[in-house]
């Protein structure tokens, strides 16, 4: 949620995020990481929209809802993430 | 994207899901392959790395929660295609499902309208019926209706009811609005409608005081008595009817399709008009008022008091019987039978109804069996293909759960098909069912009658769907893959349950044929009742002569006579004859009676007769044997001969011969000489004991309205016209033609019609209309069967 909130971003962005971010303890396995996007999506706190990269490929790109963000902050402050 | 979206556009999920996928992957192989590994190496990384992809797509369609309803579709879709591989089966089943459903749903239907669904009226519950039950006529007449003095009695003094009311029906010649009609109504007290309360569309019922003389005239007409004979004008309450000469103010129009009793449905002796037209004040004689018994010819309705039960209402008029039978010396003893109204209304259908309802139902169980046996079958047959899917990972409810679902697919549409079925058949019930069903114009499959179609639809495919899979669903994948194909065999655990299947159908049709040979009995019986006359090459007409013109006696006698006389004189005519009322008309014109040469017991004891005026020749028209004496003679000019028929004979002088004996009728204070005993005839029904019948001579009579009797020597419609001519070159008044059938039996209901709807068949610019083959009377088209 957190690199969503900065700025929409496409998934693949997301997994090399989570990859630097944990410093290559989380493998970002993609096996886990479509899932919770989807579900994530599926409850409304991030939407998703098709946009063209730079390199021209076309990337699925997500962006935060403000619910989602409202339920980020409080399981900020509740210690998850 | 809702859950409800997701659900329905999962093609494009599916798409987006593996092009955000392969984004990844191909992403991530651009940036392994920029470090330096080949494209082979840097695929097979990060296909190691990511994981399966079928799998990553699985988890992923899981977290969209559509899952559920997805299976179902797909089991569905399954179920449909491996029905319709096997389409000989599919078929079948779907007919007896269809006929088992529609049949039950149909039958419901009608079962629930004539003896569940509340009547029409106000709390209906509490509406109940009080009429007399004398144990000595109960063979007969289970009850018989009331007296005026009873009824006073009981509405001043009760403490049970909260208003009590009588109706009479009643008839009269409309005139003065186009051709002359007779039209039938019920007389009735001037609460009757608050009684119900159901009021008139249009106006307003009865005030209390117009039972007085001098304020009863007065009429509620019906809706259809409005558009047919007042055009429907908006004026019509300022209108006047002339019934039998006497205007009548109308003060109310009820509204369309208003539900009343038709017939017998209240009582076997006041028989209400099948269709009522109109609702005049009943007004009581001082004579009935004074007597307690005598004129018996009114049928209480009351609404009880809330909180009172019918038991309550029972003690209640039998406490106020008794002040009653203590006021005179000679009392005679009335039990009051208090019953609701639905409940004597439905009186005699009940047991019927039920008695079809549950042969309907053993026809379902029976279908449940066979579909069971069926897909044991089938299940066998299938066997190969769940060992498959077991070996790969199916588990048992699985099996169940697709079993079941094809179950439930052929059994929604088995159901649905029945319910076009059971609309059909309640149509066709409507048609051709006795005109006294009760309610048969209420009948419809509406939504309890659907709801119960959708729950035998449910429940049977638990029963045939479940239990087969269940027990063929144990199979050990590996033997049953080695199982060649050819064998079909069970184990000895098959055969038991087959056993039983069997035993069960063997019962339920042992059931239904009973129930059959139960109906068919009955009916088996009636065709081989003796009418007592021969119906063959028989021509009637019933004719209704103005009272305002025919005010004298002889008046009456001299145009019977010569009609009687020029009817008898036509070619083609082997006699004619006159009568005041057919058989198989209805019982009517009740007189106790008794031999005159011995002492009289008390009348309950006497003989239940129905007394009717005839002419000399109607016995040789209507063939009715004479058995001992000669008919009556105007000639012989002593007035108090009569003729009975065999069956009162024998009750009364058993053994012996009854001619020149003296016979004491009850409301005759002279003994009447018995001149001749004749066949007895069936004044009501064939289902029923021939009825005790005195005839009077006409002319001693002079009943306006009779029945001319024609035997004719070829078919009878050869001489309809040439009748009807005679008729009215004497009198142009309304006739109606009655033709009995040719054949020698006739049904219980007299008479087999169709409700027409408006618009349909011939013009009706009267009540009734005549060809020589068809004949409408109302909303009912009789067509004679013998063309």
């Amino acid at each position: 949620m957190k690199i969503v909130a900065v700025q929409p971003v496409h998934s693949y962005a997301i997994a090399q995020r989570l990859q630097q971010i944990s410093g290559e303890v989380v493998q970002a396995p993609g096996g886990s990481l479509y899932p919770a996007l989807h579900r994530l999506e599926n409850r409304g706190f991030v939407t998703s929209d098709w946009k063209e990269t730079e390199t021209g490929r076309d990337a699925k790109s997500i962006a935060s809802q403000a619910k989602g963000e409202r339920i980020w902050k409080l399981r900020l402050r509740a210690g998850g993430a | 994207m809702t859950w409800w979206s997701r659900l329905w556009q999962r093609n494009k999920l599916e798409s987006d899901l593996d092009r955000e996928l392969q984004f990844h992957i191909a992403e991530r192989i651009t940036s392994l392959r920029s470090t330096g590994l080949s494209e082979d190496e840097a695929r097979r990384q990060v296909r190691l790395e990511f994981g399966g992809i079928e799998q990553v797509k699985e988890t992923c369609r899981d977290t969209r929660g559509t899952r559920g309803m997805e299976d179902l579709y797909r089991e569905i879709r399954f179920a449909l295609r491996s029905l319709s591989r096997t389409s000989g089966f599919t078929l079948l089943a779907l007919a007896v499902l269809t006929l088992g459903i529609g049949a039950t749903t149909a039958m419901f239907s009608v079962t629930r309208t004539v003896l569940l669904k509340p009547l029409a009226y106000r709390d209906s519950g509490r509406l109940v019926t009080i009429l007399f039950r004398v144990p000595q006529f109960s063979k007969t007449l289970s009850t018989i209706p009331v007296n005026a003095q009873h009824y006073e009695l009981w509405r001043d003094n009760n403490r049970t009811l909260e208003e009590i009311s009588m109706i009479r029906p009643d008839g009269h010649i409309l005139s003065g609005r186009g051709e002359a009609v007779q039209v039938n109504g019920v007389r009735v007290s001037p609460n009757f409608f608050h009684l119900l309360g159901v009021y008139p569309a249009a106006g307003r019922g009865f005030v209390k005081g117009e039972d007085q003389k001098g304020r009863e005239h007065v009429v509620v007409i019906s809706y259809r008595l409005w558009h047919e004979k007042l055009g429907g004008r908006s004026d019509v309450l300022s209108q006047t009817l002339q019934l039998d000469g006497q205007s009548y103010d109308v003060v109310g129009v009820m509204q369309d399709r208003f539900p009343f009793p038709r017939g017998k449905q209240l009582s076997e002796l006041e028989v209400l008009p099948e269709h009522t037209d109109y609702w005049v004040p009943l007004v009581f004689s001082k004579e009935e008022l004074a007597s307690p018994d005598g004129d018996e010819n009114y049928i209480a309705v009351a609404r009880l008091k809330p909180g009172v039960t019918t038991t309550q209402v029972l003690a209640d008029v039998t406490a106020l019987e008794k002040v009653i039978a203590k006021r005179y010396p000679e009392p005679i003893e009335f039990d009051p039978v208090v019953r609701s109204l639905q409940q004597t209304m439905a009186r005699d259908i009940r047991l019927p109804l039920l008695v079809l309802m549950a042969a309907v139902v053993s026809v379902l169980l029976i279908v449940c069996i066979n579909l069971t046996n069926l897909m044991l079958v089938r299940a066998i047959a299938q066997r190969r293909e769940w060992a498959i899917r077991v070996a790969i990972g199916a588990r048992t409810s699985d099996l169940l759960r697709s079993a079941f679902v094809e179950s439930l697919c052929l059994s929604v549409t088995g159901g649905a098909l029945g319910c076009f079925l059971a609309i059909w058949l309640v149509k066709l019930i409507q048609l051709r069912a006795p005109a006294d069903l009760p309610r048969l114009n209420e009948l419809a499959v509406d939504g309890p009658v659907l709801l119960l179609a959708l729950v035998l639809s449910i429940a049977s495919a638990f029963v045939f769907g479940l239990w087969p899979t269940w027990r063929a669903a144990k199979v050990d994948p590996q033997e049953a893959l080695q199982f060649s194909a050819r064998s079909t065999g069970e184990g000895r655990r098959g055969h038991r349950s087959g056993k039983l299947l069997i035993v069960a159908e063997v019962a339920l049709c042992t059931v239904l044929l009973l129930t059959a040979g139960l109906l068919m009995r009955s009916f088996a019986a009636i065709l081989g009742v003796n009418p007592g006359m021969k119906v063959e090459n028989l021509l009637t007409l019933r004719i209704n002569l103005p009272p305002d013109q025919y005010k004298q006696g002889k008046e009456v006698a001299s145009f019977y006579k010569r009609l009687s006389e020029q009817a008898g004189s036509l070619q083609g005519v082997k006699a004619a004859g006159l009568i005041s009322d057919l058989p198989l008309t209805g019982e009517n014109n009740h007189n106790p009676a008794t031999a005159g040469d011995q002492p009289a017991p008390p009348v309950t004891r006497w003989q239940m007769t129905n007394y009717r005026s005839a002419s000399k020749t109607y016995f040789q028209a209507a063939e009715i044997q004479l058995k001992e004496g000669r008919p009556f003679d105007e000639a012989d000019g002593d007035k108090t001969e009569v003729m009975i028929s065999e069956n009162l004979a024998e009750r009364l002088w058993p053994g012996e011969s009854a001619v020149g004996r003296p016979l004491r009728i009850y409301s005759y204070k002279r003994l009447m000489t018995v001149v001749a005993v004749v066949g007895a005839t069936h004044a009501a029904s064939l289902t029923q004991q021939p009825t005790m019948m005195v005839y009077f001579p006409d002319w001693r009579r002079q009943d306006l309205n009779m029945s001319l009797v024609v035997r004719t020597q070829t078919k009878p419609e050869s001489v309809s016209g040439a009748t009807r001519r005679i008729v009215h070159d004497l009198e142009p008044v309304r006739e109606r033609f009655q033709t009995f059938w040719s054949c020698e039996r006739e049904l219980p209901g007299n008479f087999k019609g169709r409700l027409v709807k408006p618009g349909e068949g011939p013009a009706r610019s009267d009540r009734f209309e005549f060809s020589e083959d068809v004949m409408i009377v109302g909303d009912l088209l009789l067509e004679n069967s013998v063309s």
